[in-house]
């Protein structure tokens, strides 16, 4: 259970998917726009992530016994497979549970899945994690980071909407500076220096 | 007897030349006015983090075109019949399908250059431009060249972007271009970090902006002399 907490906390600060890598940014700038889109994404995301990091966890076991293949490759093409299966399974499943509120989440679905913030962290805790618990907090602590992200921009952009940007900058131009700043800062609080 | 071809009206020849013109100024969108990156802020991360050089930029760009224009194709041929999550999972299937082909074109580029490229060349299967575009083809369906110009419009636009970043990284952070050392009196290597990479491309979306502003500055004030002209 400490590594579950340990690799969360990492994943969710010092490695955060947005800041540090720019994960998720392409969902990011639709999703803030609607508060509570933005809080049922955030649900999704987590539940994707976490769902891929235990199937890669398997994958990558499996993967490991074949000999003289390009892990690189395979590794993409394996994840791949198993976050297009898990997209299939939530969709179908929800269209028969709830198919009246299918409608409305359909799209959230799709996003919350075909994200690089899913894949993407799927293929760094391959690296970062030893064991099954270590990958599961490495993933589940990806997403809260992503969702921690989201909130931070969208409070920078209802300040930015309100002040005076001159109209070169307006929309994303200036939220990708704004991004930029806060990725400085958080490099900086993690402890890293600019290398010389 | 020789059969005659149907006239086509006066009127339905000038529609379809206005239909025409208006598929092919939205298919040439995705060069500068829906620019993939600067304006419609899809596939930022590959272009922020890993574009730090002229060659990881045609690596990038290569990726890009090879997985993604089919995606957008396949989306473009289906979504009007089936629903939008299946067309999505169907787009995404195709774009890892042609992972394969993508690397084989990639890796003679360099021999560490998918220890370049890290996790943001699997990445690029899962890209969000599919996806924007499966709901503008249901609600109005194109013709499939229309599509094609579009996808590979887009694919320049992203790599004319990739490029520039590529090329003002690997130039500021080593002072080289392409491997190729150039006399530089400043090397500041920290523009090779992420926070570089969104900044200068905030301002690079800055000044596409800013153009379209002047653009659309030119066109009102050429419109208010022709109406005050008229009047």
């Amino acid at each position: 259970m400490i590594q579950f907490y340990l690799m969360a906390v990492v994943a969710f600060w010092a490695e955060n998917a947005l800041f540090t890598r720019s994960l998720g940014s392409s969902w990011l700038l639709p999703m803030i726009r609607a508060p509570k889109r933005m809080a049922v994404f955030g649900l999704f995301l987590v539940g994707t992530t976490t769902l891929s990091s235990l199937s890669s966890w398997f994958v990558e076991k499996g993967l490991r016994t074949l000999e003289g293949v390009n892990l690189y490759l395979l590794r993409s093409v394996a994840n791949l497979t198993v976050i297009l299966v898990i997209c299939a399974l939530l969709c179908m499943i929800f269209r028969a549970a709830a198919p009246g509120i299918f409608h409305k989440l359909e799209k959230i679905i799709v996003a919350s899945c075909f994200n690089y913030a899913v894949l993407g962290t799927i293929l760094l805790s391959i690296n970062r994690a030893d064991s099954l618990p270590a990958h599961l907090g490495y993933g589940f602590g990806s997403a809260l980071g992503f969702i921690f992200a989201m909130w931070t921009v969208s409070v920078g952009e209802q300040h930015l909407a309100v002040s005076r940007v001159p109209k070169s900058f307006r929309g994303l131009p200036i939220t990708l500076v704004y991004i930029g700043l806060l990725s400085l800062a958080i490099y900086g609080m993690t402890g890293h220096q600019l290398p010389t | 007897m020789q059969q005659k071809t149907p006239k086509i009206s006066r009127q339905s020849r000038r529609a379809i030349r206005r239909r025409n013109r208006r598929n092919l100024r939205l298919a040439l969108g995705g060069l500068f006015e829906k620019n993939p990156v600067l304006a419609s802020g899809l596939i930022i991360a590959p272009v922020v983090v890993a574009a730090v050089s002229l060659r990881t930029a045609t690596a990038l760009s290569i990726a890009m075109a090879l997985i993604c224009i089919p995606a957008i194709i396949v989306s473009g041929l289906i979504s009007r019949w089936i629903p939008y999550w299946v067309t999505a999972v169907t787009a995404t299937a195709v774009s890892t399908a042609m992972i394969i082909p993508a690397y084989l074109c990639i890796a003679p580029l360099s021999v560490h250059i998918f220890d370049a490229l890290g996790i943001y060349f699997p990445i690029m299967a899962v890209s969000s431009l599919p996806m924007a575009y499966i709901s503008g083809y249901r609600r109005r369906p194109r013709p499939m060249r229309w599509i094609i110009l579009q996808a590979v419009c887009l694919a320049v636009g992203f790599a004319a972007v990739a490029f520039l970043m590529g090329g003002l990284r690997e130039f500021i952070g080593y002072g080289t271009l392409w491997g190729f050392p150039l006399n530089t009196p400043l090397k500041i290597t920290g523009v090779q970090l992420p926070f570089f990479g969104f900044i200068l491309l905030g301002f690079i979306a800055a000044g596409l902006q800013g153009i379209k502003v002047l653009i659309h500055y030119i066109d009102r004030k050429k419109r208010d002399a022709q109406e005050a002209k008229t009047s």
